[in-house]
């Protein structure tokens, strides 16, 4: 029981170290105890908002990955299940397309939003009509990704070289695209969002002995579902047609804090925020020096460690319990 | 088996092919071009009048790009293809204009793969390496030549390479040569690749500054050369440039473009470049692969620029309009979009003082 | 000595604790079950008396599992009302129906969450986001009953069978219901753990005053263990009495199978023929 809330501490308290160190490394050297106007403008217009996007989408997207993962009861679910990004990617191919848009543009990060809250609102309208079990969703998600897919490879088809080079390079998820009202919006809405997660571990501990026990331990399990995936696919929309597609951080996050703190969310979801954020801020600073001074999106090194992190995580679980049980 | 001809480090082979009639002629009067650059180098070559066919990113209203502002027929004839390669075989057979010899730029390999457009089509295929005016200039020089000898050119070939060689050699030993320590830095950015970018796109590999003796900010820190790569903004102000140039492709385009963000981001108004009012604008470097004359024009811009004592007696305007009349045929400058008319090889306006 | 339905009385405005325990108890009346066009179960009333277990019988697809999912609310039933004392049980909230009833499925997912957190998941349509003491408490004293202290900390998937089972009972007992339904609780056990779960049921039902709903398979265990049995076939209550009652015709129609009763040192026991 200690140690657990240990961990969570040592995540907690690592946040701001991580915070400072990541933010003193980059191309031009930068003394904290002499600071000119440059290092100033340094720090203030490029690297500090970028640690915080880091540290604000990490958090937000490991926490929410958790989330689905507990009402959906599977583990492969992630913030973009219900198809958010997708949707968001072809949001912002059609606005580039309509309004010849470079990547930085508001307009494209309007039409991403708009479109990613079609799957939303679908989910919404279906679940007035059935009952909204967990693989019903999935399968929504399953199908809206591949009908948004489609559109985007007609959209690549039909667009022109300028046009083509803008959609690819906005679907790779990038820090950079975080300015200061960004932040200040995802300020409130991720620690927001989040807590509101962490208080509903009592019924995500009791969706995870199964629905039927659950739903007779009082838990209203459909509204608590529909709750978790319409808040986390609007915050997981904001981030991604704000900043693009960041993967995997919210499909291995919550795996990797329930191999340390065990199964019981009241812990998972606090460790899963910390360690989100963490992850997140570490791997964007990597990604800037990893190539330097060329510079890399985050989301293709997330790309890249998380596909082999993940397996070994599987291969690790297999071998502890003897099977990849639920 | 086919006739294909290709040129590799000036190699050239050649087999007969069976299905073409005996009496067909040996200098085609119709062509058709593919691949980026190939139309480029038909044009440069005075060629471009056999043309029977294009492909859709040859259909350009932008009036940015040279050899086709000089072609504005280009835009009038029939679509082959889209792009890189990839060619509809079904429209070059019902071409009104048959043409009788196809001409590939291989450096990009998408699409289809020229043994098997040359047994589609019935059509001899000749393919060649684009080349640059760097490293590669052999090469380019080797598929003029080649072009030229296929198109029944070949002194028009020479004529175009003497004329590059002796521009890059006159910028050349114009500029001074300076102690380690006055070489002045410069960085390109907005540099275009398949599409525009931002500032941040620039290139290790810009021959112009090579020309002009100056010290390319990219090229003396990277680990990893090439020929667009986007850099960090924090970095560029690491590397502080003395002279900035910006590719004006990037302001060509909606949405945030380079000039905007050299007027409003922070990081940028730092540069001492900028401070200094030492930025300047270049005509588009690139648009389906370089163009090689406003390579040269940006190259005596950015040796005057660098050097005004030295290059005093040059006018660019002039300069521009010998360079762009000898190779493209046509006086472009005058015909670009407005945009370009006004901007290019000027100072950048940026309101830096408060 | 059933006790007039007052099935009219929705919302339950008093809470559970005003119940007198001698009075209230489960009735249920013309419960019907359709699965798209097929009948599952028809017409089923009946009602359960407080301080017994009550064991539900029948063949496969008799409708008992889905008799008992009816009860909690876990299947809507299309027609029909179940009550409890004055509370119309079905349209009940369902954080207050958790304070009256508990449910434990045949099979509960293990994951690695400890004996004791799972235990205290059943405290929560009592609490709070924290534990308060009360709940540790009851969560320890429940343990304890079944003999499950020493395992407190294990995790779930490192146990047996046997002992989920009494976790998934524990957890139960633990939501201090007055109402308890089981699905099969004992059809994955060995006779011992068997017999152990069995006689605590219905120690736990007379001590603890509570109406334990089964399902069950083994016919000798429900004559041996439960006050009352309901007898299902096809969907349809073919008799409900005790096990003193229970004659061999009975058993043979439900089960179609010659099945005897036999006393055998003073104790009913329903034999089959072996053929």
């Amino acid at each position: 029981m200690i140690s657990r809330f240990l961990w969570i501490l040592t995540a907690a308290l690592l946040l701001p170290v991580v915070f400072l160190v990541c933010v003193s490394l980059g191309a031009v050297e930068i003394s904290f105890f002499d600071l000119n106007h440059t290092a100033k403008t340094i720090l203030l217009h490029s690297r500090i908002p970028q640690a915080l996007t880091a540290i604000l989408a990490g958090a937000g997207l490991a926490v929410t990955g958790t989330s689905m993962q507990a009402v959906l009861r599977n583990p492969l679910s992630s913030p973009f299940t219900l198809g958010v990004s997708s949707a968001a990617a072809f949001g912002a191919a059609l606005t580039v397309i309509c309004g010849g848009a470079g990547t930085q543009s508001i307009h494209v990060t309007i039409g991403a939003f708009i479109s990613s809250l079609a799957a939303v609102l679908l989910i919404l309208i279906l679940s007035a009509k059935r009952s909204m079990r967990p693989e019903t969703i999935i399968l929504v998600g399953v199908a809206l990704s591949a009908f948004y897919s489609a559109g985007i490879m007609l959209l690549q088809y039909v667009a022109d070289e300028q046009q083509l080079a803008s959609i690819v390079y906005w679907s790779f998820g990038d820090t950079q695209r975080g300015t200061w009202p960004t932040i200040a919006a995802l300020s409130f809405l991720v620690p927001g969002i989040g807590i509101w997660f962490m208080l509903q571990s009592w019924k995500f501990n009791a969706l995870s002995l199964g629905e039927e026990t659950a739903l007779s331990l009082g838990v209203r399990a459909k509204r608590t579902r529909l709750t978790v995936m319409v808040l986390g696919s609007l915050l997981t929309a904001g981030l991604t047609a704000s900043l693009g597609i960041i993967g995997f951080i919210g499909l291995v996050v919550p795996h990797f804090c329930r191999l340390i703190v065990g199964d019981d969310y009241r812990f998972v979801l606090p460790m899963s925020f910390f360690a989100g954020a963490l992850l997140l801020l570490i791997s964007d600073t990597a990604a800037r020096m990893v190539l330097a001074p060329r510079l890399m999106p985050v989301a293709i090194l997330t790309a890249f460690i998380g596909a082999p992190v993940f397996l070994l995580m599987l291969i690790q679980l297999a071998n502890r319990k003897g099977g990849i049980g639920e | 088996m086919g006739v294909l001809t290709f040129s590799a480090c000036g190699t050239s082979k050649k087999h007969t092919l069976h299905d073409v009639p005996p009496h067909a002629p040996s200098v085609p009067r119709k062509i058709l071009c593919d691949g980026a650059g190939a139309v480029r180098l038909i044009v440069y070559l005075g060629c471009a009048d056999r043309i029977t066919g294009v492909e859709q990113i040859e259909i350009d209203h932008s009036q940015r790009v040279p050899y086709r502002i000089a072609v504005p027929v280009l835009r009038e004839l029939p679509v082959t293809g889209e792009s890189h390669g990839r060619l509809n075989i079904e429209a070059i057979l019902s071409l009104k204009e048959k043409p009788e010899q196809i001409f590939r730029s291989k450096n990009t390999n998408s699409g289809i793969d020229s043994e098997t457009l040359q047994s589609r089509t019935g059509l001899p295929v000749t393919d060649f390496q684009y080349g640059d005016l760097g490293k590669n200039r052999e090469t380019l020089f080797d598929s003029l030549r080649l072009l030229g000898k296929e198109l029944g050119v070949p002194e028009r070939a020479e004529e175009v390479i003497a004329f590059i060689e002796k521009n890059i050699q006159e910028i050349h030993s114009r500029c001074p040569n300076l102690p380690e320590d006055k070489i002045p830095s410069v960085f390109l950015g907005g540099l275009s690749f398949r599409g525009t970018h931002g500032f941040a796109s620039t290139s290790s590999l810009y021959e112009p500054f090579e020309w002009a003796k100056a010290r390319n900010s990219v090229s003396s820190e990277n680990s990893m050369p090439g020929e667009q790569m986007m850099v960090t903004r924090e970095q560029i102000l690491a590397w502080n440039p003395d002279f900035l140039f910006l590719d004006l492709a990037t302001a060509d385009v909606q949405g945030v473009n380079g000039i905007e963000e050299l007027r409003t981001d922070p990081i940028y108004r730092e540069l001492k470049a900028v401070k200094n009012g030492n930025v300047f604008a270049l005509y588009p470097n690139s648009s389906y692969q370089a163009n090689f004359e406003a390579r040269l024009i940006n190259a005596w811009f950015i040796a005057k620029t660098l050097y005004p004592k030295e290059f005093a007696d040059v006018e660019i305007n002039s300069k521009a309009r010998e360079i762009f009349q000898f190779m493209t045929g046509v006086s472009v400058l005058d015909s670009a979009s407005e945009f370009l008319r006004e901007q290019a090889f000027q100072p950048i306006q940026l309101e830096t003082r408060p | 000595m059933t006790p007039t339905l007052k099935t009219k009385s929705l919302s339950p405005s008093s809470d559970s604790s005003i119940l007198n325990q001698n009075q209230a108890n489960l009735c249920v009346n013309g419960l019907n079950f359709q699965y798209g066009k097929r009948e599952i179960l028809k017409d089923i009333s009946f009602s359960v008396p407080n301080s017994a277990v009550f064991a539900i019988l029948g063949p496969n697809g008799s409708g008992k599992t889905t008799l008992l999912r009816c009860l909690n609310h876990l299947l809507i039933p299309n027609s029909g009302n179940v009550a409890f004392g004055p509370f119309d049980f079905l349209r009940m909230a369902p954080e207050k129906r958790a304070k009256l009833a508990a449910y434990a499925p045949q099979r509960t997912a293990v994951n690695s969450l400890s004996v004791f957190d799972s235990v205290l998941l059943g405290r929560l349509p009592h609490r709070t986001w924290f534990s308060r003491e009360t709940d540790l408490q009851k969560t320890r004293e429940v343990l304890k009953r079944l003999n499950l202290e020493e395992k407190s900390n294990a995790a779930l998937d490192s146990l047996s069978g046997g002992e989920l089972q009494k976790v998934s009972l524990a957890r139960v007992l633990a939501q201090e219901p007055k109402l308890v339904f089981l699905d099969e609780p004992t059809s994955a056990l060995d006779w011992k753990n068997r017999t152990e779960i069995l006689s605590l049921l219905r120690k736990i039902a007379r001590e603890d005053g509570l109406s334990i709903v089964l399902t069950i398979h083994d016919i000798n265990d429900a004559i041996q263990f439960a006050d009352r049995l309901l007898l299902l076939k096809n969907g349809r209550i073919i008799q409900e009495t005790s096990p003193e009652c229970l004659t061999s015709e009975t058993l043979s129609m439900v089960y179609d199978l010659p099945i005897e009763i036999h006393e055998i040192n003073g104790k009913r026991t329903a034999l089959a023929p072996a053929d």
